[in-house]
């Protein structure tokens, strides 16, 4: 598990630290403090190298550019985001690392000029009429000597999709699990759902659902595109049958904590021995269920062996994580709250016994 | 449940201090402020002096949010 994070130069985080986490982790701080950063940083430095996320983050955040050729409109992602001060020239650089003062767990991406007879460049750099083609050297440490990868950025300083489709084959990857501010996808849901049907964990997902609908006897896909494309509703392939009712009826038809709430769980049975990341993880969910949602996320991340970071703006969000936190700390703390503020170096951190303390006396932790 | 949030506090075991506090303050002659606002500490009552000494209290008083001054 990662116990200290630190990351430099990363968006608007310039020199900053997190330490003392535990296997639930809850970040609080006003808005544009770093909260969803902190969760890009983790993914970026678990995923060891790989595109995938940058093109992930910096599309959720619509950080695109956008361009027409003859053919078709096309999209890179404009890195520059990515960097604190939303520039770069080369030698920017940002860097995310695991432990405080080793390598042991170390990620970082620098702006280069490419040589032309690199070789580990992914896909050959295009000219440019600027001047020297610029790249992007990805360099990260697992314990094991340093590798690194190199990435070419178009002319207009972007980095193309292609690029983030390609597979990077390294079974050393955690498992990793981003839910964004915004509703998991159809085919995101589709695709995680199919890993759990028929599984012991299966169990978990009604579990999860019957915290806000105590009658749903069962879940299943209907695997058809019929219902999607007749009805045109995001979630017209999942369906759940609910106590004294014949029908199955649409999970769409249950209403946004329904679908929030198992994709929060399907994340987090398909996140085994890796990591979940949500961002404002209560968004859909009334004040009454988050006390049974952190219940359903500590024991199950125990289980699985599964660390969470989650953010969130809501008191009610914090004041019930110490529905599972305990007074007695002697054995360190397994549920922390971590407060942003921004331009801070260090997080704020409250062990078990402090949120508890919190929540019983109204203590501002946000 | 606070109502908002100050940047002095001072906490106290029960409500007669809560009460006597400003008194003794204005009565030294400084002014004590006539809203939340404009109170020159906010007075946090415990109910009970086990309460405001529990373990974890302090520490989490000392990191909340806005705090400049805090006093017990």
């Amino acid at each position: 598990m990662i116990d200290v994070i630190n990351i430099k130069g990363f968006r608007g985080l310039r020199d900053f630290s997190m330490s003392n986490l535990g296997r639930i982790n809850l970040l609080v701080g006003t808005n544009n403090s770093g909260k969803s950063s902190v969760l890009e940083a983790i993914e970026l430095m678990s995923s060891k190298g790989s595109i995938r996320p940058i093109w992930s983050a910096t599309s959720r955040r619509g950080e695109l550019l956008w361009f027409d050729d003859d053919t078709r409109r096309h999209s890179e992602a404009d890195v520059s985001h990515l960097f604190y001060g939303h520039r770069f020239n080369v030698g920017s650089r940002f860097e995310i690392s695991d432990s405080a003062g080793s390598d042991n767990n170390h990620f970082s991406v620098e702006v280069v000029s490419i040589p032309d007879d690199n070789r580990d460049v992914l896909v050959a750099p295009q000219s440019s009429e600027m001047g020297d083609s610029l790249g992007l050297k990805f360099e990260w440490t697992n314990g094991l000597p340093k590798q690194s990868l190199l990435a070419p950025l178009t002319p207009q300083g972007g980095l193309t999709s292609r690029l983030g489709r390609i597979p990077i084959d390294r079974n050393d990857l955690p498992p990793i699990q981003f839910i964004s501010t915004a509703a998991l996808l159809p085919v995101e849901i589709q695709s995680l759902f199919d890993e759990v049907v028929l599984t012991p964990e299966e169990e978990l997902l009604l579990e999860a659902l019957r915290t806000i609908e105590p009658d749903i006897e069962r879940i299943a896909s209907i695997g058809s595109d019929r219902l999607r494309s007749a009805s045109g509703i995001r979630q017209g392939n999942i369906v759940i049958k609910l106590k004294n009712q014949k029908d199955r009826i649409p999970i769409g038809s249950m209403g946004d904590g329904i679908w929030r709430m198992l994709g929060i769980a399907l994340a987090l049975v398909n996140a085994r021995n890796g990591i979940l990341l949500v961002d404002e993880i209560d968004t859909g969910l009334h004040y009454s269920v988050l006390s049974k949602m952190w219940h359903l996320v500590q024991s199950t991340a125990e289980r699985l062996n599964v660390q969470v970071f989650a953010t969130t703006h809501s008191r009610d969000c914090y004041e019930s994580l110490a529905s599972i936190s305990h007074d007695d700390i002697s054995e360190g703390s397994v549920v922390t709250i971590q407060r942003i503020e921004k331009n801070a170096k260090q997080a704020i951190s409250f062990t078990e016994q402090e949120i508890v303390a919190a929540s019983e006396s109204g203590i501002e932790v946000r | 449940m606070r109502s908002k949030v100050h940047p002095k506090r001072l906490l106290v075991e029960g409500r007669e201090e809560q009460r006597v506090i400003p008194e003794l303050i204005e009565k030294n002659g400084i002014e004590w402020g006539d809203s939340n606002d404009s109170w020159i500490v906010k007075i946090d009552e415990f109910d009970g002096v086990d309460k405001l000494l529990k373990p974890g209290v302090i520490e989490a008083e000392l990191k909340s949010s806005g705090l400049s001054h805090l006093g017990r």
